[in-house]
């Protein structure tokens, strides 16, 4: 009962009429972020960052927040219309669900997309607001082995879960590691990699470094294809779905929900990878698996239903344990700095406002996206009506501003240029940014924890096997390992289309 | 020779004329700074006492310029990476840093930084000086700091404690300590006091030095003061001895101060003085250092610029003495 | 193996032979205590294993049927030569001329490689810029870089 009063509570902050127009605005927002490739949420929510600093830490994050889970259905629109994912978390959507659209059930995938969205979100939303409490509890037990081997398992993760190969994720992942390690000493101020340049003393921006990779990355990949055709010819009739949609999509939402779930409370986790993992499964457990790729609604229920749970739950590690799963909650980490709230185990009691608040405008905000979403779809079909010649630029234009506004220095758009220059040479041979990114978001935390983990065992590594929670996290990175060497000796193709779909359409994250 | 005297006069004239354009340019600048929101770094992570201090303080000059003035925690290196971010950003005024004068003083004795502590940076004001504490879980078995120490002398390098980072007044306090008992404990730094309490409270480490975020828990129950380290005993806990009493030649004397890039515009940096100096008089400042337990000195830019030449001086003496280092790591200017 | 992977492998191999000087440099520590190098130690000796597997695998696999199709073909990836140039003279004035005539600038040339007749890159160039302006340097408030002649 308890549970249900705090979240009255927090109804009544994000019902505030200041915070209900907040909510509206990061979900807009992020709706159109997700429509529009190569800008992703993390330019977004840097661009908006400044804005916020005069607003009250609850309304400053819930607006920020919503951008990021506004961007699950922007994506699926422009996936589901024109085959263009507007966000990576949105590429599997493409592989059905245009091919729905092309069948003229554009209305129908569109509508499933939608509701299984705002199920899930909402499921995810009960898990949040259920586990996060409990979990806060106990991860004041946490110490720095525990954070230690929780982190090594996100690190195994990464790479595990990576479409491509797993060596060059792991590569990836130890070349962000090393990244993050650029800057002061965070123990002993010592000055690393640095070569005495005075902005590469606080290390490399997350922000500027995940612009780069991603969005400008995204810029170059589109710039030098020559024809770059959409399809734009879709009448859209019949939102709802049949009867029949529903029988054939309603255990796939659910499946979508549960993997969604349980991959987005998981450090390098989150609604990328589980929309692919959810696809594979609904692949695995279809009595015929051929209809897949061919327009099945299935396929469109459950990568967006698993995207949705998972940017719900992804709050949880963020919140509870101050581990951000992903670039754009590191990002989010960044926002609830300024304002003064540090996310961890103590947040939950501290800053009741913020996380009930928070939770409480995400259960609104589902529902607004359903809602506002709906009807404005031809508007989104307007957006990307926008010529590619004029739309880069433009958005070249945006990461630059984004990236000068983080510190307001030109430092940072270099910084932005060169990884954008590095991220088209890693798509060029088969790396992928998302493991760099999230290795260079952990990288810090894994180092000190590391650290502090060594000096209170006086040097001994049995500090890590005698604490059983440190001890279960490595074990089922070793488990991991251990699959990845075994399906990597017998690795066939499987996978194809996905793998090569990804290739073309890597947005932002 | 008339023609040179006429060159001579035209180019004072023009010198004069370009140093008058020079004075007012940075006249105009001081008037019209600032136009926008000004960034205060803060060293340590969100809801230590720099942090809630740097905030109060933000919220009281905000309502004298009528511009916001944002905190950004940049936590790392004993407040050190704070510093020098501030050092990367253009002097104009719109990014200053709020640090405890020790993270100029003794880390960088302790610990080799990237920067002249002294030289690089000018103190615009001193405006409190925190509460330090030792403190334990409330469940643990010592009751004083004896328990503690003798504890600690039966068991070398079993003790463990936090601190909100190398080379801090709270780490340099407990070195104090354990160079007079002879005793050896593991020091595990944190990125702030919030951080290390957190550590303390889930038992990762056996008692902590903190500064005053220490309190709630307190007033919860859930810690046990064991020595505080000003001159004098804290109204609040007259019960709890400080480390002077107990017999230990420390005296807490890290002053809270904002400080700007030396090469900041003359004029700017008396305008910010100024501005803060105003604002160490709001009201609703002066009762969250009161909330905080922060005793509240100021200081004006010049004094507190004498302060640390002496304090460094005398650190330094002291830090020798104790055998902690053999000679200051960073060079003061 | 391919020639693609081959140099990237060189890259990672240079990179994790840097970084283990430097880490060497900066002081691994002990166990006990370990120092500033000591992540960057480590993430440089696994990256180095890494890349030796990966270019062993290479190497011993025997190249299977069709060679993999050139990634450059059939694109016009001068465009993109022309863009990061453009980029990097941007980094380079921006400070010093300031926001509205550097960006003009580069709007002008990422524009024309669209291909639009000249008198539309102009327009499209000057609105973008005056547009972005105003939202950000006057409406948002970003002190975006004034450069010499004060804009």
């Amino acid at each position: 009962m308890d549970t249900l009063h705090d979240l009255l509570y927090g109804f009544s902050v994000a019902l505030q009429p200041g915070n209900l127009f907040l909510v509206f605005v990061g979900c807009f927002l992020g709706t159109l972020v997700g429509v529009l490739p190569g800008i992703g949420p993390v330019g977004a929510i840097s661009i908006l960052l400044p804005m916020t600093f005069q607003m009250e830490s609850a309304g400053a994050i819930i607006m920020l927040a919503g951008i990021y889970y506004g961007v699950m259905y922007g994506g699926s629109t422009t996936s589901i219309l024109v085959n263009v994912p507007g966000e990576t978390a949105s590429v599997v959507t493409c592989l059905d669900g245009y091919r729905m659209a092309r069948q003229g059930r554009a209305g129908p995938a569109l509508g499933i997309a939608a509701f299984s969205s705002f199920f899930a979100g909402t499921i995810g939303l009960i898990g949040l607001q259920l586990i996060a409490g409990p979990l806060a509890t106990i991860a004041l037990k946490f110490g720095p082995p525990e954070y230690f081997a929780i982190i090594v398992l996100a690190f195994t993760f990464i790479t595990f879960l990576s479409r491509g190969s797993s060596l060059k994720a792991g590569i990836m992942a130890l070349v962000g590691l090393i990244l993050s390690g650029v800057g002061l000493d965070p123990i002993t101020s010592q000055q690393r990699m640095t070569f005495g340049i005075l902005n590469l003393f606080e290390g490399i921006g997350v922000a500027p470094l995940a612009m780069g990779l991603f969005g400008v990355a995204e810029v170059f990949n589109n710039l030098e294809t020559v024809v770059f055709k959409k399809s734009l010819a879709v009448k859209i009739k019949d939102i709802f779905p049949t009867r029949l949609d529903w029988l054939q999509a309603k255990w796939a939402i659910v499946r979508g929900t549960l993997v969604g779930f349980f991959l987005g409370i998981l450090p390098g986790g989150g609604p990328v990878i589980a929309t692919f993992i959810a696809y594979g499964v609904e692949k695995a457990t279809a009595k015929n698996p051929e209809r897949f790729g061919k327009g099945a609604i299935e396929g469109v229920a459950s990568s967006e239903s698993a995207n949705n749970a998972a940017a719900s739950t992804s709050f949880i590690p963020l919140l509870t344990l101050g581990i951000p799963p992903n670039v754009v909650l590191a990002v989010l980490l960044g926002t609830f700095l300024i304002h003064g709230v540090l996310p961890g185990p103590l947040l939950i009691k501290e800053h009741p406002d913020v996380f009930w608040g928070l939770v409480g405008s995400m259960y609104i905000g589902n529902a607004v996206l359903l809602i506002l979403n709906l009807p404005l779809i031809p508007l989104w079909v307007q957006v990307l009506k926008i010529p590619d010649k004029i739309l880069y630029p433009l958005i070249l234009l945006f990461c630059l501003i984004g990236a000068y506004s983080i510190n307001n220095n030109v430092f940072d758009i270099v910084v932005m240029v060169i990884f954008g220059i590095v991220g088209y040479l890693f798509r060029k041979t088969d790396y992928e940014g998302a493991p760099l990114i999230m290795a260079f978001v952990l990288g810090p935390m894994v180092e000190v924890n590391l650290r502090r983990s060594l000096l209170i065992s006086q040097g001994s590594f049995s500090i890590f096997f005698t604490r059983p929670i440190a001890l279960g996290a490595l074990l089922v990175s070793l488990v991991l390992v251990i699959f990845m060497y075994r399906s990597f000796r017998k690795r066939n193709r499987s996978d194809h289309t996905i793998g090569e779909l990804e290739k073309t359409t890597n947005s932002g994250l | 020779m008339m023609k040179t005297g006429k060159w001579f006069v035209l180019a004072i004239a023009g010198v004069l004329l370009l140093t008058m354009q020079g004075i007012s340019e940075d006249q105009a600048m001081a008037a019209a700074y600032p136009d926008r929101p000004i960034t205060l770094l803060v060293g340590f992570t969100p809801g230590g006492s720099v942090d809630l201090s740097a905030r109060a303080l933000a919220n009281a000059v905000k309502k004298i310029i009528g511009r916001p003035v944002v905190i950004e925690n940049k936590p790392g290196g004993t407040g050190t990476v704070a510093l020098a971010a501030m050092l990367a950003q253009n002097p104009d005024g719109y990014t200053l840093c709020a640090t405890p004068s020790s993270v100029l003083i003794r880390v960088p004795q302790m610990q080799k930084v990237p920067f002249k502590p002294l030289k690089n940076f000018k103190p615009l004001i001193g405006y409190a000086t925190p509460q330090l504490a030792i403190v334990v879980r409330s469940d643990a078995p010592w009751k004083s700091l004896k328990d503690l120490v003798n504890d600690a002398a039966k068991h070398a390098g079993n003790i463990k404690y936090a601190t909100t980072g190398v080379g801090s007044t709270t780490h340099a306090a407990v070195e104090e300590i354990a160079a007079k008992e002879k005793i050896q404990m593991i020091h595990v730094p944190y990125k702030g006091g919030s951080e290390a309490l957190t550590a303390l409270l889930g038992g990762h480490v056996d008692f902590a030095s903190l500064t005053a975020e220490f309190i709630p828990s307190l007033k919860a129950g859930q810690t046990r003061l064991l020595a505080t380290m000003n001159e004098k005993r804290s109204p609040q806990f007259s019960g709890t001895p400080t480390l002077k009493e107990i017999g230990y030649d420390f005296v807490n004397d890290a002053v809270f101060s904002i400080v700007c890039p030396s090469n900041l515009p003359p004029a700017v940096r008396e305008k910010l003085e100024k501005v803060f100096a105003q604002a160490t008089q709001d009201k609703e400042y002066r009762e969250t250092l009161e909330k905080i337990d922060l005793i509240p000195v100021s200081y004006d830019g010049k004094r507190l610029e004498g302060f640390l030449k002496s304090n460094w001086e005398k650190i330094n003496r002291h830090l020798i003495a104790t055998g902690l280092i053999k000679e200051a790591a960073t060079l003061p200017e | 193996m391919e020639k693609r992977d081959r140099i990237s492998c060189v890259v990672w191999l240079v990179l994790s032979f840097f970084v283990c000087i430097t880490s060497l440099h900066l002081g691994v520590g002990t166990l006990h205590n370990p120092g500033p190098g000591f992540i960057l130690f480590g993430a440089s000796i696994l990256l180095a294993i890494f890349t030796g597997i990966l270019s062993g695998i290479g190497f011993f696999k025997k190249t299977k049927g069709a060679r993999p199709a050139n990634v450059w073909k059939g694109l016009n990836w001068e465009t993109n030569l022309i863009v990061v140039v453009a980029l990097i003279a941007y980094c380079l004035v921006l400070r010093k001329i300031g926001y509205v005539m550097t960006t003009f600038g580069l709007m002008l040339v990422l524009f024309s490689l669209g291909k639009m007749k000249p008198w539309a890159v102009v327009l499209g160039a000057l609105i973008t810029v005056l547009f972005s302006y105003c939202l950000f340097g006057y409406f948002l408030k970003t002190p975006l870089p004034r450069g010499m002649i004060g804009f």
